[in-house]
């Protein structure tokens, strides 16, 4: 429904505009204040205004901390999560949509109803599980067999367990279920009547069709991945596996009577606020395509 | 390429609760074009899915060429279908449309290049192989849907209603194409249409269904001048058969609220009957015509349509003629007796030429 009035007009504008300054206002906020030095913000709280000492506040963040390892490990992890989820959600969206099985809506409804339980909730089984993996299994063959494992596999402070974790979740199969639902039919049954099995149609025919959806669902993951703080607070103690999200903190106090350095703060995010912001300006056209199903 | 046999025995087909086929047996000769004919919900397009493989038969068997395929994935059948919605994939180019199955089928690049261009020439493609789907109008799809097909050189060729979406402008043109095609390929082909007139001409014979129950299987001549059914006369033709309800006695038939039309075989008792004549083979003006009354003129320039009225019964002329008719006129309707079909009025199946003397 497109309205053309005057004043429905001018609402709409000054409603984007809010929306623009809400978005913007806090990175200004944070543009400024790195640009200042530490004491012009304890004197005088937040700078609304940049000041000349941007370039000297970045180079001591960069001194300070190992900003480019924090960086590496926060892309390590973000590719991880991205490839991974991508690869489950297309692959158990097409199990959902295209295979006739008895317990398809069982294992669709299982999927979704994971949607209640974000990692937040689950963060102390998750953290028991990923200081021992096999633990689960361990617990499960004593209880029935009474057998005693005596092996176990510690993920905290490693690659896998800061990303696997993060992967699976019921969001990106809905995506990847609702396109695969948009699709004719006749095109799987065409794909059928030309000799491809169902992999052969899953990789000739689905994937290209889905590209926007992936550029969609990759960049929102990319970026939950990156600004994640909890979860990597929780599975890293060595500072060599920490990401960037923690990073940040570092600058922050840890002892009473030590002054904050807002400047500091303010410059890391922005370094970090970086790498993230390239990743939309590259992927923007497909992502809005794949959010709003224009294009297919 | 050359046709292979189709035998479709004892096949059934539900969904749910209701039986879309019916025990139906049917043969399609090789290298014959059978247009399957039939209402929406008939279970027509099920029955072409059926022989596809894409859908899986209750009971009964499907064989291609003498090979029972009933348990076969579709893949295997040597079948190509050509589908309502052209189900081309929109990603791929025209080239790679015609190509994806040559090329899954292990066929090598030069081979492929070929039938493509083979398919291409044959369809009037040879300016489009490298567009996309979405770039090509509605008949334009359709030729690339059907060289989709044609190139993978399959001995059955299956269409289901594929010439739906088009204008009918469109349409008539590609009716006259597939039958080219046809004679050019030879592969025995299975059209799957609710309209009579593709059925009319396209087929070499034509399988009218009815709920999932063959009505009959004919030429279409035969269909259109000997229907075997009520159900038939009033399926085939535009406007369909004329069926009146009237009594059979010796030899003539006495129209409901008529009078009486002499009839081509006899009967010793009276029976009553429904009459069935073709629109264009009533005379308007008979020295011994039956009165009706006129309601109504369509007039289409070549020919007239005519409503009339016997009783409370709607008769429906066609008349080439040039007689000034009006509203409210009285016209004296003439029957050859060698154009009247003669139905049962229980069952609504026709009586055998001679079918109510034996009974008799």
């Amino acid at each position: 429904m497109v309205e053309r009035h005057p004043l429905l007009k001018m609402a709409t504008l000054a409603l984007l505009m809010l929306s623009v300054v809400c978005a913007l206002g806090p990175i200004y906020l944070a543009l400024c204040s790195a640009s200042v030095t530490s004491q012009q913000i304890l004197l005088h709280g937040l700078a609304l205004w940049p000041g000349g000492h941007l370039r000297e506040n970045l180079a001591a963040v960069l001194h300070r901390a190992d900003i480019g390892h924090m960086l590496l490990n926060s892309f390590i992890v973000s590719s991880i999560v991205v490839a991974g989820k991508l690869a489950l959600a297309s692959t158990s969206a097409f199990a959902a949509v295209y295979f006739r099985s008895r317990v398809r809506h069982l294992v669709f409804w299982g999927t979704f109803i994971t949607l209640l339980l974000p990692l937040e909730v689950r963060i102390v089984p998750t953290y028991a599980v990923a200081s021992d993996l096999i633990e689960p299994l361990r617990t499960v063959l004593a209880a029935f067999t009474g057998l005693h494992l005596h092996v176990s596999l510690n993920l905290l402070d490693s690659y896998a367990g800061l990303s696997l974790p993060l992967m699976a979740s019921a969001t990106g199969t809905f995506l990847f279920r609702q396109f695969y639902l948009t699709v004719p039919a006749e095109l799987s049954e065409a794909a059928r009547m030309d000799g491809a099995g169902a992999l052969r149609f899953f990789i000739d025919i689905l994937l290209p069709l889905s590209k926007a959806n992936f550029a969609a669902l990759g960049t929102i993951v990319f970026l939950t991945t990156w600004k994640d703080y909890m979860w990597p607070l929780v599975a890293t103690s060595r500072p060599d596996m920490r990401t960037i999200a923690l990073g940040i903190s570092t600058f922050l106090p840890t002892e009473t009577g030590q002054p904050p350095e807002w400047n500091l703060v303010m410059a890391a995010a922005l370094i970090a606020l970086a790498p993230p912001l390239m990743m939309i300006g590259l992927a923007q056209r497909w992502f809005v395509r794949g959010v709003t199903g224009v294009g297919k | 390429m050359s046709g292979a046999a189709i035998h479709v025995r004892g096949l059934s087909k539900r969904f749910g609760q209701r039986a879309v086929i019916d025990q139906l047996d049917l043969e399609f000769a090789a290298g014959q074009f059978t247009v399957v004919l039939g209402a929406s919900g008939c279970g027509k397009s099920t029955l072409l899915r059926v022989i596809a493989g894409l859908e899986q038969a209750d009971h009964g068997t499907v064989s291609i060429g003498g090979v029972d395929v009933t348990n076969t994935p579709p893949q295997n059948r040597g079948c190509a279908m050509v589908f309502q919605n052209y189900a081309l994939y929109p990603h791929m180019s025209v080239r790679d449309n015609i190509g994806y199955a040559l090329k899954l089928a292990g066929l090598d690049r030069a081979e492929r290049e070929r039938r493509i261009g083979e398919a291409a020439e044959l369809l009037g493609l040879r300016d489009l192989l490298e567009r996309k789907p979405a770039q090509l109008s509605g008949g334009q799809r359709q030729r690339v849907a059907i060289g989709r097909a044609i190139a993978r050189r399959q001995r059955v060729l299956l269409f289901d209603e594929p010439l739906s979406n088009l204008d009918a402008k469109l349409r008539h043109d590609m009716r006259m194409e597939l039958r080219r095609l046809h004679n050019e390929i030879g592969a025995t082909t299975i059209f799957v249409t609710h309209d009579q007139v593709e059925a009319m001409t396209l087929a070499d014979r034509v399988v009218l269904l009815n709920q999932g129950r063959v009505e009959q299987a004919d030429t279409p001549i035969a269909l259109y001048h000997r229907p075997r059914s009520t159900f038939v006369a009033g399926f085939v033709g535009t406007p369909p058969m004329n069926v009146l309800k009237a009594s059979h006695d010796g030899e003539y038939a006495t129209i409901e609220h008529g009078g009486r039309v002499r009839m081509a075989q006899r009967t010793h008792m009276p029976t009553p009957v429904m009459i069935g004549i073709r629109p264009e083979a009533i005379a308007l003006d008979a020295a011994d015509g039956i009165p009706a009354s006129l309601d109504a003129v369509e007039d289409l320039g070549s020919h007239r349509v005519i409503y009339a009225r016997i009783g409370a019964q709607r008769v429906l002329v066609i008349d080439r003629g040039r007689r000034v008719c009006c509203p409210g006129d009285t016209l004296r309707l003439g029957f050859p007796p060698d154009a009247i079909c003669c139905f049962d009025a229980a069952t609504g199946e026709r009586m055998a030429h001679n079918a109510a003397q034996v009974s008799a």
